[in-house]
């Protein structure tokens, strides 16, 4: 359904106009391209699912929708009609609401305050709020739903899938003829889960049109019409869901062929390094175990959310947990804070490093010391400045970081320097295990490239790696063995020879449940 | 299925439990305070609860909405030194001369308000630098040109009696401070801008994403904080007769102090006028009651930041207690309690 040059004459829309019609859409941000001429329709009363691995560009094409980003090129049409978004109250006026995965909103006030904040009826005497007429609509909204929330209890007292009702709600009051939930169901039970497609339904007999993103294939075949798979911020297909096999989807999302000639598996495999067993955390890790080698790089698979980063947290310290066993060298280890960890000789390189990994203020020496103060102390806390930037010289030369001087603000440096400032940091203690979490996330291709080196390098001399990783190529280039989690489980485990792409991604989106 | 019931016992027991001490606390000192519990002292404490009260009402919009006023205690001095200079050095006549005054000192918090909500400077920082900036303008607006006895002190009728006037023996500035509370109380339960002020306090992106204009809800508060500082300077200013170079040194303090024992988050979202006035008299009966017991200054305040401590650790660990009876509760009453819920309301718990 791409457009007729005539869809772009102002004038009366055509009566068959989908409700949504994207044609050509690109945005490209410093470094990424990540949408390209990107196109799809959904009509009114369709439930059009998105898909595509993490960074496929969904996010970014929900973002446009919601005015959030302006598109680079490209058009929206809404029945035919095109539009601009410019902001997000534009996206409200033009009838498009979106539902983002973490519920926005304010606890403070209560559910009906919540589903029309900004949009308030208003008493005669100006200003005031109509209380009567408040509720009254709200719970007009919510008996729409068939949904038993009462309009006057607090947000603060909800639990996220009444969050997610109360988002709902808000997107019908403003009437929206497009709602786009982006993984709706991604905090859900699986009963919570049902009753949102039920209401789903709802919407779709209202004709409204639904864009769905999801990670989890079980729901786009459950609940979708269509489905488009996005990869690499393009389109690969659009399809009728009832024309696909499982397989069919994961097949269009992975598209590419699996490039063995980099696979860096290691010949010899050392002496058990860390041991995990039944690693429990309420509502986030399930039972987790599983052994780490010296020498190895052990990949750990999954969609965003099923873990991967909160067992990282937890084997650092950062994060308790309810139950379970860590060995380190075949002594009990107990992490209570980062502290311990590292001084037990764990490192870890988190995956948002702006945010955890690095002081962006500080100069890279001064990064790099924050881990090793130790070694650069004398009489007891001074810091010996020459010491300082010998160290950072020396691992500066080793890593290749450019620009190739210990003084500059770790802010100014590109994605894959800073990402080498933290990996420095751990080069310079004696670390036995590396905890490694999205390691070549927004990373440009040739540095990607060092780091793969660098780990290999790392783990050849007998580093313990577990690698993290939502890009499935890396997982298969750099792991020994990998696993696989799905909703705080270890669903999966694989010696590299016998893992394929479509059995990881399987295994990850719940087709082994 | 029904949605989890708010008890709501919790948050009660902490306004409850605030009140219930403040009561203790006044018949505590009326017994062993001298003169306490006279008719005079009384209404001096309404009086000085007022001019407190006046200022805090305008610091509890601030920080609902996740701000924080220091130069209240500035904008009231500078409202004192103005009325001095109008009133007894001009001879303007009350009427003209406190909207102007009041005029100046909107002025100043609407000032605040675009440094903090359209520059985005944070706004500790701005009224910090208020806090002195104001303090010398006021100081430099101030005569020291005293002719004579009679001509040191303001004396003109109608203005003096905004400060010591009565009104069926209820103390004016007491019904001043009652109307701007109640005015304040009706804005934050009745007005869509107190709707907006606690969300935009509570989650800003949930209050821009429903397309509300975050800045100027927050200007809006600075200029009322503004306003009410500017009305509690002239109520002072007509008390004590003179715009005096040391008033309000400090108040900012009692201010904030008062919104907080109220029961307000810095962090914004959370608050009520009620809280405030409670907490408000608290400090006065305090201050007041240690006073009259011969209390010396240093123990005072002491006594005051303890109390500041308390009330807000209080606060705290009554949060705590309803977010874990509401973990425990949830499941069977709803029979949906989640992993993801119970884990939530378990991270929120953790400090």
């Amino acid at each position: 359904m791409t457009g007729s040059p005539l869809l772009d004459r102002p004038g009366p829309p055509p009566a068959t106009a989908p409700a949504l019609e994207v044609v050509g859409l690109t945005k490209a941000f410093p470094g990424v391209q990540a949408l390209e001429d990107v196109s799809l329709s959904v009509g009114a009363g369709e439930v059009h699912a998105l898909v595509g691995e993490n960074g496929a560009g969904k996010s970014t094409l929900i973002k446009i929708l919601a005015g959030v980003y302006e598109a680079d090129a490209g058009s929206v049409r809404l029945g035919g009609r095109p539009v601009t978004i410019r902001s997000v109250h534009e996206a409200h006026r033009l009838g498009i609401a979106v539902i983002y995965q973490e519920p926005a909103l304010v606890s403070a006030l209560t559910v009906a305050e919540n589903i029309l904040l900004g949009r308030e009826p208003l008493a005669r005497l100006r200003g005031l709020v109509d209380r009567q007429a408040l509720l009254a609509e709200a719970q007009r909204i919510l008996d729409r739903l068939q949904s038993p929330l009462d309009p006057r209890a607090p947000v603060a007292e909800l639990g996220i899938s009444w969050r997610q009702v109360v988002e709902i709600a808000k997107a019908l009051s403003l009437d929206a003829r497009l709602i786009v939930m982006d993984e709706p169901t991604a905090a859900l039970t699986l009963q919570e889960t049902q009753r949102l497609f039920h209401i789903v339904r709802e919407l779709k007999a209202q004709g409204r049109a639904v864009l769905f993103i999801s990670h989890t294939l079980e729901e786009v075949f459950e609940i979708a019409d269509r489905v488009t798979v996005l990869r690499d911020g393009r389109l690969v297909t659009t399809r009728e869901v009832s024309d696909l096999t499982r397989a069919d989807l994961v097949r269009f999302m992975i598209g590419r062929a699996v490039d063995e000639s980099g696979n860096r598996a290691r010949p010899v495999v050392g002496l058990e390094v860390l041991r995990v067993s039944g690693l429990r955390r309420q509502g986030v890790l399930d039972d987790v175990t599983f052994t780490l080698h010296a020498g190895e790089v052990l990949g750990i698979a999954g969609l965003v959310g099923s873990g991967r980063t909160e067992l990282a947290r937890a084997l650092f310290g950062a994060d308790p947990v309810d139950s379970g066993e860590i060995w380190l060298g075949g002594r009990r280890f107990d992490p209570r804070s980062p502290r311990d960890a590292l001084r037990a000789g764990i490192g870890l390189v988190p995956e948002d490093r702006k945010r955890e990994g690095l002081v962006e203020l500080f100069s890279t020496a001064a990064n790099i010391s924050l881990a090793n103060l130790g070694a650069i102390s004398r009489f007891g806390g001074w810091i010996d400045r020459p010491r300082e930037r010998a160290l950072a010289m020396r691992l500066i030369a080793r890593l290749s970081l450019q620009p190739p001087s210990p003084d500059w603000p770790v802010r100014t440096l590109s994605g894959g320097n800073q990402q080498k400032a933290v990996l420095a940091r751990w080069l310079a203690r004696d670390v036995k295990a590396l905890l490694v979490d999205e390691p070549t996330r927004g990373v440009d291709v040739g540095a990607k490239d060092e780091i793969y080196k660098l780990m290999d390098e790392l783990a050849r001399a007998g580093m313990a790696i577990l690698m993290i990783s939502s890009y499935l190529p890396e997982i298969l280039q750099m792991s020994d063995r990998i696993l696989v989690m799905q909703e705080g489980r270890i669903v999966l485990e694989l010696p590299r020879s016998e893992a394929t792409e479509e059995r990881l991604m399987e295994a990850a989106t719940g087709g082994l449940r | 299925m029904p949605h989890p019931r708010v008890t709501g016992v919790f948050r009660a027991l902490r306004s409850y439990g605030l009140l219930a001490a403040l009561i203790a606390m006044g018949l505590g000192l009326a017994v062993t305070a001298p003169g306490f519990a006279s008719v005079g002292n009384g209404a001096d404490m309404l009086r000085d609860l007022a001019i407190l009260g006046i200022m805090a009402v305008g610091e509890t919009l601030v920080i609902i909405g996740g701000g924080i006023d220091l130069s209240v205690g500035s904008i009231l001095m500078l409202a004192g030194i103005l009325s001095d200079n109008l009133v007894r050095g001009l001879h303007f006549g009350p009427f003209v001369a406190v909207p102007l005054v009041l005029a100046a000192c909107t002025l100043v918090g609407l000032i605040n308000g675009l440094l903090v909500a359209r520059a985005r400077i944070p706004a500790f920082i701005v009224t910090l630098a208020g806090l002195y900036a104001i303090r010398g303008v006021a100081l430099s607006l101030y005569r020291h040109d005293v002719t004579s006895v009679a001509d040191a002190l303001i004396s003109d009728p109608t203005f003096l009696l905004l400060g010591q006037g009565d009104v069926l023996r209820v103390p004016i500035s007491v019904l001043i401070f009652l109307l701007v509370l109640g005015a304040g109380h009706g804005l934050l339960r009745r007005a869509r801008f107190g709707l907006h002020l606690y969300a935009v306090g509570g989650n800003e992106l949930a209050a821009r994403l429903s397309g509300i204009d975050v800045a100027r809800v927050r200007l809006a508060t600075f200029t009322m904080s503004g306003f009410c500082a500017g009305l509690s300077g002239v109520v002072l200013a007509s008390r004590l007769q003179t715009g005096a170079p040391e008033a309000g040194l400090g108040a900012e303090f009692d201010v904030i102090g008062a919104v907080v024992i109220g029961g307000a988050s810095l962090l914004g979202g959370r608050g009520t006028l009620v809280g405030t006035l409670v907490g408000a008299a608290f400090i006065i009966v305090l201050g007041k009651g240690q006073s009259l017991l011969g209390v010396p200054a240093n123990y005072q305040s002491f006594a005051r930041g303890a109390v500041i401590l308390l009330a807000v650790v209080l606060d705290g660990l009554a949060q705590r207690r309803r977010l874990i009876s509401r973990v425990i509760t949830r499941g069977p009453r709803t029979g949906s309690a989640s992993p993801a819920a119970a884990s939530l309301g378990q991270a929120r718990i953790r400090p």
